[in-house]
């Protein structure tokens, strides 16, 4: 193997794929990263057996090969070059890789490409295409409802359904659920769902994050992988088996009632309330009356506040409490200048809704009101 | 047909091949058997034919990419845990770790492997944590548990998982291995599969010289120069071999041996010797005391070695020892 490529692109590239390395592990192959020829581009990739991420960046290939080199090292020598020509040169006898920038020369010892995982390749023909700006708003509004207790391994993914023409993504941690609908651009031809894991949805968030191309989304057979491919680089994770909770029951059909009120308001409310709340289990309360809404914190020890809000209020007044963590997650996620919440009883799940976007639903339980 | 490079446990072997020929390897595995008695090896070599992608010719091939993958550590399909050293237990996270790796899909093969070696030293939240998983595992996952004895095991472990009991093998499958496969010199074989008392891997280690084997001759040595010493010599000598801890367990167990051997002597037995090269002293000493005075010797050690686990203080326990050990003139 014998190219060269640019400075910028390959650090840039490294730093797309690099995310992939896992930080410990027990397999050695899985520190090191990628680097093969690929139809006169190089192609990076790496992976920590649950999410894998193959980026392709521009090169002159001379010759074609593959290696695979310790990623952390690679990478912290790629980001200290100057902005230069790169060339990379593998000796296949020792597979050592070598590499001169400039002034700079260095080598590598690697391991031999055939060690690495298998990274499946996409299929251009299969799969469905859908908008990187809805994808991302929807991982965006979803992902973080998704639980870190690995005692239930199910519920640390996140629940996509693909049927008609759209895709719903569903996340749920026993306390809140997240759920939004994202239309497709293709018909999907026979539905089916598949659980995928939260962390390779948060990285497949940062890569869509500001990319304007559409992104495609496949699944190999059978339905054991998920493929996201975007124009340089493909995501690939694998999924999580298993059957996800029947997350549509819980949501309640009716309320009582029904308040809309300022999504940055609320916020604001909510973060300045999670101040008093930090000794009291990131209890705030949400008192209702007719058109406001009071947002309070109590601490015994530290304090107390409260913001009082201008609300439109349908229905009866109510208080009700909740964790404000939860509420800033789900306030925070949306884009809309107004919410709606609606409440049954403080020991009824509440609702909250992006006023104007459909497609979006938040259910979280509300917690023990103390009392005083 | 080859044969998997397993020593003994011929039927252990064969039922195992059969599996894999018809494709219908248990879910659930528990390989129980005494320390270095060949359950690893035995475990390594299914995995290594339920992940290898050869056909049509004996698995595993050992040439496949799956097989390099595997022998290098580097299998996506394949998970191993165990205990970090010899003294800790297996964490419940460690449990965790693998029912993580069984949730995922596979990566290349067909199934996904997780391989749980001293799971007779998971924490009771570890081995009810496995629970689950062993209830209900995915379609594709397999999971092969490595314990001494299932008797050490939860209940509900062991009744979720086909079991597979490997037994000591007899010396000469050890002696014929050690000569065989490892090259070892005739007449040290015959003595380490003595020794070995059906632990192969012991044997193995004893011969590449990965176990203090001399050990149990210093052991031994310490044991013959005692029985000729005064007190205030042997307590000396009680004190050194109390220092290092490390070596007492192994010294105990070297003393156990030889105290049997008297025993055996004393009762007219003489081919199951194991010290057979120390044949003069054991006869000496087998005049010299009655069988009574050996049984209480051996039993004394019994207790040793249950007290050395129980954290007794060595110093104190070796000098016991000491006090009961005869004089020889």
């Amino acid at each position: 193997m014998r190219l060269s490529c640019l400075q910028e692109n390959l650090s840039k590239g490294l730093s797309i794929a690099g995310r992939a390395v896992p930080s410990r592990t027990t397999m050695p192959i899985l520190g090191n990263v990628l680097l093969a020829t690929d139809h006169g581009q190089l192609k990076l990739a790496a992976t920590n057996m649950e999410l894998s991420i193959v980026h392709w960046v521009g090169a002159r290939v001379e010759t074609e090969g593959e290696i695979t080199v310790p990623a952390r090292n690679f990478i912290d020598l790629m980001n200290s070059l100057p902005p230069d020509q790169v060339s990379l040169t593998l000796d296949e006898s020792t597979l050592t890789l070598s590499l001169t920038c400039g002034a700079v020369k260095a080598s590598f010892r690697g391991i031999g490409a055939e060690e690495f995982p298998l990274v499946p390749e996409p299929d251009s023909h299969a799969g469905f295409t859908v908008e990187a700006a809805a994808l991302n708003k929807g991982l965006t509004q979803v992902t973080f409802a998704a639980s870190t207790d690995e005692s239930h391994p199910v519920l640390t993914g996140v629940l996509a359904e693909f049927q008609g023409q759209s895709m719903t993504l569903a996340a749920a941690d026993g306390f809140r659920l997240s759920l939004r609908e994202i239309p497709l651009v293709d018909l999907v031809p026979a539905p089916f769902s598949v659980i995928v894991p939260a962390r390779a949805l948060a990285e497949l968030m940062r890569i869509t994050s500001g990319l304007v191309d559409p992104v495609r989304i496949s699944t190999t057979r059978p339905h054991n992988q998920i493929l996201f491919q975007m124009p340089d680089t493909v995501l690939n994770s694998q999924l999580i088996d298993g059957a996800y909770p029947d997350v549509r029951r819980i949501i309640p059909a009716t309320s009582k009632t029904r308040v809309v009120i300022g999504r940055e308001e609320i916020l604001q409310a909510c973060k300045r309330a999670a101040i008093f709340a930090r000794d009291v289990a990131n209890i705030v309360s949400l008192r209702i009356d007719a058109g406001e809404l009071t947002v309070a914190a109590d601490s015994s020890e530290s304090g107390q506040g409260s913001t009082r809000l201008v609300a439109s209020v349908e229905g009866g007044g109510l208080e009700i409490a909740f964790n404000v963590r939860f509420l800033i997650d789900v306030f925070s996620a949306l884009d809309t200048p107004q919410i709606a919440l609606e409440l049954n009883s403080p020991t009824n799940p509440g609702v909250i809704r992006a006023v104007g976007d459909d497609s979006f639903i938040h259910v979280v339980m509300p917690m023990h009101l103390g009392h005083r | 047909m080859s044969q998997w490079p397993v020593v003994g446990h011929r039927w252990a072997v064969q039922q195992l091949r059969h599996a894999i020929e018809v494709g219908e390897v248990p879910h659930a595995l528990l390989i129980t058997g005494p320390e270095s008695v060949g359950k690893r090896t035995l475990a390594q070599q299914l995995i290594a034919a339920m992940l290898c992608r050869a056909t049509g010719e004996e698995r595993p091939c050992g040439r496949c990419p799956s097989c390099r993958k595997l022998a290098s550590g580097n299998h996506p399909d394949f998970y191993g845990v165990e205990s970090e050293d010899r003294t800790t237990h297996l964490r419940i996270e460690q449990i965790r770790d693998v029912e993580r790796f069984l949730t995922l899909t596979p990566n290349e093969s067909p199934c996904k492997v997780a391989l749980i070696s001293d799971f007779e030293r998971a924490t009771v939240g570890a081995a009810n944590a496995l629970l689950k998983t062993l209830e209900e595992p995915p379609t594709y996952a397999h999971l092969i548990l490595l314990a001494t004895d299932a008797d050490l095991l939860l209940p509900t472990i062991v009744s979720r998982a086909q079991q597979i009991v490997l037994r000591p093998l007899a010396s000469h499958e050890i002696e014929g291995a050690l000569i065989a496969t490892w090259g070892v010199e005739a007449g040290l074989a015959g003595r380490l599969a003595r020794l070995a008392g059906g632990r192969i891997g012991w044997a193995v280690r004893a011969a590449t010289g990965q176990e203090p084997q001399t050990q149990m001759e210093v052991a031994v040595e310490a044991l013959a120069s005692a029985l000729r010493e005064d007190l205030p010599s042997r307590f000396e000598r009680a004190q050194a071999l109390a220092r290092d801890t490390a070596t007492l367990a192994e010294t105990l167990e070297a003393w156990l041996t030889f105290w049997r051997d008297v025993l055996l002597l004393q009762t007219g037995n003489e081919v199951a010797l194991v010290n057979l090269e120390r044949r003069d002293l054991l006869g000496s000493i087998g005049k010299a005391v009655d069988i009574a005075m050996t049984l209480h010797i051996l039993a004394e050690l019994d207790h040793s070695q249950d007290a050395i686990l129980a954290n007794a203080n060595a110093q104190l326990l070796v000098e016991a020892l000491m006090l009961e050990l005869p004089t020889l003139s």
